[in-house]
């Protein structure tokens, strides 16, 4: 807009009612003396309607979307079979992974090393390693199934059980199409398919307006493969975009993951573990309250 | 243990002066999980009406409520939910009542006109302009004009709308706050609204 006075620069804070009392009546008086200010006002006026037509048009059509979906579960009593699933499935899989690590040969390249042990902490800050470090003494065969650390193993159950899946809806957003990579990552996701999920979320870009959901979705489906390494990156990545919600949340699961890739012993872990303990409004507050205090007592 | 998707009165607030996915994320939440829908419809059915009525009287609320967080008049004196069941309450009330037109602004619907026909009048006048402003408006100038509203950055306009750079996204804003000021100000009709509005003091 032109900057005609000393009054066009506040006309937005007039008609939203911010300016001060004094200034408020300032502006008033100079509507009344000035009729190009008037016309400009009431010009302005009738933009902000226009433009709050159209917020409340796209409220609307949100809501049409999400009253024409069928809702979620009622929570309570299924909410706690569907986590009784997902807890044996992830029981399961865990159990699978353990199996299939104690039985690898160590030298086999791609395959997953155990969590790091505590002695030898693995700092994440300020950046990840690109992956996780197999632990090998000079003297061992690397034939023999390598030993795993208990309480590595009792940290990674640990971060298992206090594992919850995200909120599918969130993560949809509001207009889902059957051709976004998210959407075939969530019909993967809900598949439990979550290979083909990490997959269809390889080529989105940061410049996407579902970029920070996306890596949210990858982080989960990497802590389900058991990939905690890298779900560990994925979720520092979210928790350190600030965007919210996502990063809240990714605070949270970034300890999970972290728990469960054995570095629980790491001044990062530490530092993550304090930041959400430092903040009783942080969704995260109770659960890490519970982490530390069941990491205490072992 | 707390529900990790609950959100706080301050998250909530945060998310609506967001960015686009945060208040799509938020608008979902308050829809599927925070109660406040199935409150609004209950006491709809109470008070005489019925669940669809009930929905539409929480779309309408749920604008409002946008609208007043985003612009400041939400001071803090009650929680949010109840904030939230007083503008749904007043507004079914007056509703039901036939108080107002239809679909007001935060500022009139708090105040609603029951005695003046002539501010009525030309509040249906006033919709019946916006309607047509928005039919000539082009959807990217739409898109535009939304965006710009809730004070996203040009950089975040520029992500919104897929254009190359933020000040791709500030051309384009001025272009279509320009476009609108023209048609408007070709429009004797729209023109006299504005001077008739002047002189009403509103």
């Amino acid at each position: 807009m032109e900057n005609k006075g000393p009054y066009y620069d506040q006309i937005d804070a007039y008609l939203s009612g911010q300016l001060e009392p004094g200034e408020q009546e300032a502006m008033r008086k100079a509507i009344g003396q000035d009729a190009a200010l008037a016309r400009e006002i009431e010009m302005r006026r009738l933009e902000f309607d226009v433009s709050e037509a159209l917020i409340a048009d796209v409220i609307r059509q949100q809501l049409q979307r999400l009253q024409s979906e069928p809702s979620p579960p009622v929570r309570p009593p299924k909410i706690q079979k569907i986590y009784l699933i997902w807890l044996i499935a992830a029981i399961l899989v865990v159990a699978a992974i353990g199996i299939y690590r104690w039985n690898r040969p160590a030298s086999q390249p791609q395959a997953m090393p155990p969590p790091a042990s505590t002695d030898q902490p693995k700092d994440i800050v300020p950046s990840l390693p690109s992956a996780p470090q197999a632990v090998q003494t000079p003297n061992e065969n690397p034939q023999t199934p390598r030993p795993t650390n208990e309480q590595n193993r009792r940290y990674l159950a640990l971060a298992t059980e206090l594992y919850q899946n995200p909120d599918f809806e969130t993560l949809r957003g509001a207009a889902p199409d059957a051709a976004d990579p998210l959407e075939t990552a969530l019909t993967a996701w809900q598949k439990q398919d979550y290979t083909a999920a990490v997959s269809a979320l390889r080529y989105i870009k940061s410049n996407d307006p579902k970029y920070w959901r996306a890596v949210t979705l990858r982080a989960h489906a990497q802590f389900k493969l058991g990939q905690f390494g890298p779900a560990a990156r994925s979720f520092a990545a979210v928790a350190d975009s600030k965007m919210m919600p996502w990063c809240e949340d990714a605070d949270g699961y970034l300890l999970l993951a972290l728990l469960a890739d054995g570095q629980a012993g790491t001044a990062a872990f530490r530092a993550r573990l304090d930041k959400v303990l430092s903040d009783t409004g942080h969704p995260w507050f109770e659960q890490a309250k519970t982490l530390q205090s069941r990491l205490n007592s072992k | 243990m707390k529900n990790p998707a609950g959100r706080t009165d301050e998250q909530i607030t945060q998310a609506l002066l967001g960015s686009v996915p945060q208040r799509e994320a938020v608008f979902v939440y308050l829809y599927r999980a925070s109660g406040w829908r199935e409150r609004v419809v209950q006491h709809v059915c109470r008070d005489g009406g019925d669940a669809p009525a009930g929905e539409d009287v929480f779309q309408e609320t749920l604008i409002l409520f946008d609208r007043n967080i985003r612009e400041g008049r939400f001071r803090g004196d009650s929680s949010l939910q109840t904030y939230f069941f007083g503008i749904a309450k007043q507004y079914w009330f007056n509703r039901r009542r036939n108080i107002r037109p239809e679909s007001l602004t935060p500022a009139t619907y708090s105040h609603p006109d029951t005695d003046n026909p002539e501010k009525i009048t030309l509040l249906i006048e006033r919709q019946q302009m916006i309607s047509h402003i928005l039919e000539v408006l082009g959807e990217h100038c739409k898109k535009v004009l939304e965006l710009y509203k809730l004070s996203l950055s040009n950089e975040e306009i520029a992500l919104e709308m897929g254009l190359s750079s933020p000040e791709m996204a500030k051309k384009y804003t001025y272009r279509c706050r320009e476009k609108f000021r023209t048609f408007v100000l070709g429009r004797k009709d729209m023109v006299e609204h504005l001077d008739i509005r002047l002189h009403h003091g509103k």
